[in-house]
């Protein structure tokens, strides 16, 4: 339902920490010896995750591995992405839009078929939107489409959209969604949506089709044979669920599996060492790793303390340290994969604790006996929240809180689950919180930084507010033409730059680890879960 | 006899209400409920959605009502609601992952009756002794042994090093039916159970022993002539298998939250997974499900372990 | 060989009571002594754990911690914790328990219902909940919520210790001279009853011990970089835990060493009250031996 890259951008910027939770908890420090490799059966790729998904109904899909991975898999969507990170037609044929941009026009594909065998054609279209467009259907992600006010079908292979306003996420977001079959799901009331069978039973038009599931264990898909793009080259992909790392890691060596799509540094650093034949691609990070702060608080919203904090913050050994500079220290939330919207000219904070402390000096933070820096009744002591779960992370958070105690500011760390971060989160009652952003390959972060978008009503957790970017931000969504939106989005990361709603740590590193029998495409340039797009190109030598 | 069983079982009803109710209480007030776990993906959903996915989950109520409506579908449905997560029915999640579980923690079990009970009754009847000393500290060892490390320590040797083992899992591709397979993926959780619990069982039975062994009737028996190993074996011994039961109620919360950390940690997809990830998720059906579950197992246990003495000292029969 | 096996108790005991000895006093002046900051994060290391040696005598830790102070430092943790905890155990378990026993009817029947039904919950469940719950997380809080979910098993053993205690010609005796209930519990019933509880309080260091350890595992105990052996555990997740055996190993075999520490100076403290109670006693006793496990006796209403 949702675009793919919508999808990875949502779940992954805030659903990572489920899978760290679960997984990396679990991960240990040690190898696990499969019996004897006991190699995959021919024709069958064996894919590993930390954790399984919990439905395969795109509308209620909460985890990547259900959205992304899964859903790949089993469903289009009107466009999709390819591998030049661009959106093409898939359902779709072509599409063409009004002058105004409200109405538009999409030509659909001729002879596609869902995989039990019923043709695909207009009606679904209309009763897919139809679904996901209705409060009582309660789709997770109607918020991002709601501006489509009408979905008409014209004949069997051509569909009207009517909207409401214009959008530059209308190609990618919102015919990015993937499509259900009516002549299944219309059966079922909207409200009741929820618990159909779907989810365990699915039908799409994707390369492939559930076979067998067993939660938490594994997940068996076969080809479908009515895919409209031809039969996919592997006949079965088989999903094996380790929750930690390290078996993980020792399944591939061995043999019995062919591919670690979400690899961890961690990881790619053993298979690097001590089995060289795996092969390893390695992808520019589309995620942020960010501090968040909670502009409300008092000294926090001081935009010097901020500037102070990142001048203090050594983050050159951080990336050294955990990753051996296979990541790149940030200085923007937009990353510099997105190559058309990355602005590399906005301002910098090299490690320059001096600096700091001038800073801080400068706007009257006195430095107290106990090493905290005061100003009247405020205190420079706060306390940043991190995800229990992923040991990696909190160590880089202590890391950052030694630094920042070296110029007078006192952080005590805290490790939450992910629902009670989530919920503090929410409810503003933090001061900083250790998240990471982006997943995403369009500049839009209305949701997350328009001054309006506070909680309930969207996700500006941060309590954001500059009007030189809420300009920015609903120009920018509503421009169609790239080079006027390029404008809005480069004066977008300049401020964002001076006034740090976040720390930016660094680029997350994205790697795949795959077996030699796998060949994937080497074009693939997008890093997991984006690189399921093409799975139906890829092949297994044996 | 009867009478008193039933006077136990109805005893048990209010047991088991209050248990749920605390447990839903519990839950409710824990910060971040399952829709503030999807809130930040859907981003910017309406307030009319919010209110409906609310509504599906029955959450737009206060905490003591939804409770009340648990209970509602439990009690006149014999339903468990559905889960949070994926909408399933509750008890469909729970008793796929049941039968891992109850196998790992059965061999566990095995295994440590196997290792205490001929350690215990040979320290009982031989009180004092080299070998009984050495079992006590032996056991207060692995006693101390937080069981998430020895998972892993047991890993690292057994896995890692010798390679006897398989490190984490159920099954080996292409061997998902194959039970030797399946009793090599669980030997190292089984063992590090058992390491872990043993202790308790074998100084019960020591004691049991060594009170049996010096009871009036022993004495009798004694004094009849009859030989210390006769005395052993046919009073002494069935004694001490009494207690058996009885153990097997008490140590029930122990050996279920052994075998959560267990699972956790060798990826065993069993009830003990099930647990964490829906507290995780604050998956309030499956959570009061397993709560449930493992509250009426022990209550059960409980219960065995009082019928049991019933049996034997039929004085508390008739209080 | 009776003997020696008495003999070989006693020394178990002593060597146990020497280790904690030793682990208190190192813990208490260890880190006085040697100055070396135990959370000080050093840059040129980081990511590197360097194995024991001189410097260092159990190593460092990913981020360039020296391990023997951190696990000195951890060593007042857990000690404080388990202690503490134990304490708050023991206080409320103790006075629940023999107001029960001594109340009997009705009373007892409902307070050990409530018993029964907090020994039903799997004790990590709670602890999780619980942890999360909180708002402001300190040392105290964590102390608190061990000691909370640990006083049940305590005050069972009580109740049965009063129970049986109650009809006993001592205390006849103190009724027919007057003495009042509250005078009888306290004078009478609490200090003859304590000797399984003590037994018991010992055992119940050694769990709250690994109960902090637990917690601290997940993330949800003592909050780093405040170094516990549970939270030093959290090290074994990281894949270089696998090369830098000496982070996993230090604070597991000091939990281990403590925890078997405080059950052999439990066994010998039961050991020698078991001497002092008369043979006879012991005919119609429970047995005193039933120690980290709650008798069954308190749940059916005998006596």
């Amino acid at each position: 339902m949702m675009s793919t890259v919508v999808r990875a951008a949502r779940l992954l910027a805030r659903l990572r920490f489920a899978f760290c939770a679960l997984a990396a908890a679990g991960s240990v420090a040690a190898c696990s010896a499969a019996p004897a490799a006991v190699h995959a059966q021919p024709g069958t790729l064996v894919a590993l995750a930390r954790a399984d998904g919990a439905t395969m109904n795109p509308l209620f899909a909460q985890t990547v591995q259900d959205a992304s991975v899964y859903g790949a898999l089993l469903y289009d969507g009107l466009s999709d992405l390819g591998l030049d990170g661009a959106n093409h037609p898939a359902l779709a044929t072509s599409w063409s839009h009004s002058p105004d941009g409200l109405h538009w026009d999409v030509s659909l594909r001729r002879g596609v078929r869902w995989s039990d065998g019923v043709p695909f054609d207009s009606r679904d279209v209309v009763y897919s939107y139809h679904l996901m467009l209705d409060p009582k259907t309660a789709f997770i992600g109607e918020g991002d489409i709601d501006y489509i006010k009408r979905v008409t079908a014209e004949g069997p292979y051509r569909v009207h959209f009517d909207l409401a306003h214009t959008s530059a996420r209308f190609v990618d977001a919102a015919l990015g969604e993937y499509l259900l079959p009516e002549h299944i799901l219309a059966k079922i009331p909207d409200d009741r949506q929820t618990f159909s069978s779907f989810g365990e039973h699915p039908v799409g038009t994707g390369p492939y089709a559930l076979a067998h599931w067993e939660h938490d264990s594994d997940v068996l898909f076969e080809r479908n044979p009515y895919y409209w793009r031809g039969r996919a080259n592997i006949a079965r992909i088989d999903f094996r669920i380790i929750f930690n790392d390290q078996a993980e890691v020792d399944a591939l060596e061995s043999g019995s599996a062919d591919l670690i799509d979400d690899l961890l540094y961690d990881q790619s650093r053993r298979l690097v060492r001590e089995s060289p034949q795996t092969r390893l691609m390695t992808f520019p990070s589309l995620y942020v790793n960010t501090i968040e702060i909670n502009l409300m608080r008092p000294g926090l919203a001081d935009k010097t303390v901020r500037q102070a904090m990142m001048y203090a913050y050594d983050r050159e050994a951080t990336v050294r340290g955990f990753y051996d500079n296979h990541v790149r220290v940030s200085n923007n939330l937009i990353v510099p994969a997105m190559s058309r919207w990355y602005n590399p000219h906005v301002r910098t904070y090299p490690y320059d604790p001096a600096r700091a402390r001038a800073l801080l000096d400068a706007d009257g933070w006195k430095l107290g006996t106990d090493g905290v820096r005061r100003r009247g009744t405020t205190r420079l002591a706060y306390q940043v929240l991190v995800n229990q779960g992923s040991v990696s992370i909190t160590d880089q958070v202590l890391a950052f809180c030694q630094d920042e105690a070296a110029v007078g500011i006192k952080l005590d760390l805290r490790q939450l689950d992910f629902a009670s971060t989530i919920q503090r989160a929410y409810s503003g009652k933090y001061d900083l919180l250790a998240d990471a952003r982006g997943g995403t390959l369009d500049p839009d972060y209305t949701s997350v930084l328009l001054s309006t978008q506070r909680p309930p009503a969207g996700a500006n957790t941060t309590g954001y507010n500059n009007p030189i970017v809420d300009h920015d931000l609903i120009a920018g969504l509503a421009e169609l033409d790239y080079a006027k939106r390029r404008v809005y989005y480069d004066q977008m990361q300049v401020q964002l730059a001076e006034t740090l709603p976040m720390i930016w740590m660094y680029g997350r590193y994205a790697g795949t680890a795959y077996s030699k029998r796998l060949l994937l495409d080497p074009k693939v340039t997008l890093q997991s879960p984006l690189i399921w797009y093409n799975v139906q190109d890829w092949k297994l030598s044996s | 006899m009867s009478a008193y069983i039933v006077r136990r079982l109805i005893g048990a009803i209010p047991l088991l209400l209050f248990i749920s109710l605390v447990t839903y209480a519990m839950m409710a007030l824990a910060p971040g409920g399952p829709v503030s776990v999807l809130g930040p993906r859907g981003g910017n959903l309406s307030p009319e959605v919010i209110a409906n996915i609310k509504a599906q989950y029955g959450l737009d109520k206060p905490w003591y009502i939804q409770y009340f409506y648990w209970l509602k579908e439990l009690l006149f449905h014999g339903s468990l609601g559905n889960s949070f997560v994926d909408h399933r029915p509750v008890i469909e999640k729970v008793f796929e992952k049941l039968p891992v579980t109850v196998e790992m923690i059965g061999l566990a079990l095995l295994l440590t009756l196997i290792i205490a009970l001929p350690i215990g009754i040979y320290a009982g009847a031989h009180r004092d002794s080299l070998v009984d000393n050495v079992a006590s500290v032996v056991g207060f060892v692995f006693y101390g042994v937080p069981i998430f490390w020895l998972s892993i320590v047991l890993i690292d040797i057994f896995a890692v090093q010798l390679r006897w083992f398989p490190s984490s899992g159920i099954s080996s591709l292409g061997a998902e039916g194959d039970p030797i397979d399946r009793l090599r993926h669980l030997a190292l959780p089984v063992v590090a159970i058992a390491l872990t619990g043993f202790v308790s069982w074998m100084r019960y039975q020591r004691s049991s022993v060594i009170e049996a062994m010096s009871s009036a009737y022993i004495r009798t028996a004694r004094s009849k002539g009859l030989s210390e190993r006769d005395v052993l074996f046919k009073h002494a011994f069935r004694n001490a298998l009494l207690p058996i039961v009885t153990l097997l109620g008490l140590s029930l919360p122990a050996l279920v939250g052994g075998a959560y950390f267990v699972e956790y940690v060798f990826s065993i997809p069993g009830v003990g997974y099930l647990t964490f990830s829906s507290i995780f998720s604050r998956d309030y059906p499956t959570i009061m499900a397993i709560t449930m579950l493992t509250a009426v197992l022990i209550v059960a246990g409980n219960l065995l372990a009082d019928i049991a003495y019933a049996v034997v000292d039929p004085r508390i029969r008739y209080t | 060989m009776r003997g020696l096996g008495r003999f070989l108790r006693e020394r178990t005991a002593a060597t146990g009571a020497g280790f904690v000895l030793l682990l208190v006093v190192l813990a208490v002046f260890g880190p006085l002594i040697d100055g070396t900051p135990p959370n000080a994060i050093d840059h040129a290391i980081l990511g590197m754990p360097q194995p024991p040696s001189g410097a260092h005598w159990f190593g460092t830790d990913l981020l360039g911690r020296d391990i023997f102070v951190r696990a000195l430092y951890g060593a007042r943790v857990s000690l404080m914790v388990g202690a503490a905890a134990m304490i708050v155990s023991f206080t409320i378990g103790v006075s629940y328990g023999a107001i029960a026993g001594a109340a009997g009817g009705v009373l007892d029947a409902a307070m050990m219902r409530f018993v029964d039904a907090m020994l039903s919950f799997p004790t990590f469940f709670l602890l999780l909940i619980i942890a999360a719950l909180t708002e402001t997380f300190s040392l105290g809080i964590i102390i608190l919520i061990i000691g909370l979910t640990s006083w049940p098993g305590l005050s069972r053993l009580v109740r049965a210790e009063v129970l049986s205690l109650r009809d006993r010609d001592f205390v006849e005796a103190a009724r027919a001279l007057g003495a009042r209930p509250g005078r009888i519990v306290l004078r009478h019933l609490i200090p003859n009853a304590l000797a399984p509880v003590v037994v018991a309080a010992a055992f119940a260091v050694g769990d709250n011990i690994l109960a902090e350890s637990s917690l601290s595992f997940f993330g949800l105990g003592v909050q780093p970089p405040q170094a516990s052996w549970g939270n030093m555990l959290q090290d074994a997740l990281a894949p270089e835990a696998q090369s830098a055996p000496w982070m996993v190993l230090v604070p597991g075999l000091l939990i281990i060493a403590t925890i078997l520490a405080f059950s052999v100076i439990a066994d010998g403290i039961r050991v020698s009250l078991d001497r002092s109670i008369s043979q006879s006693a012991a005919d119609d006793e429970p047995p005193a031996e039933l120690l980290a496990v709650p008798t069954a006796a308190g749940n059916s209403s005998r006596g």
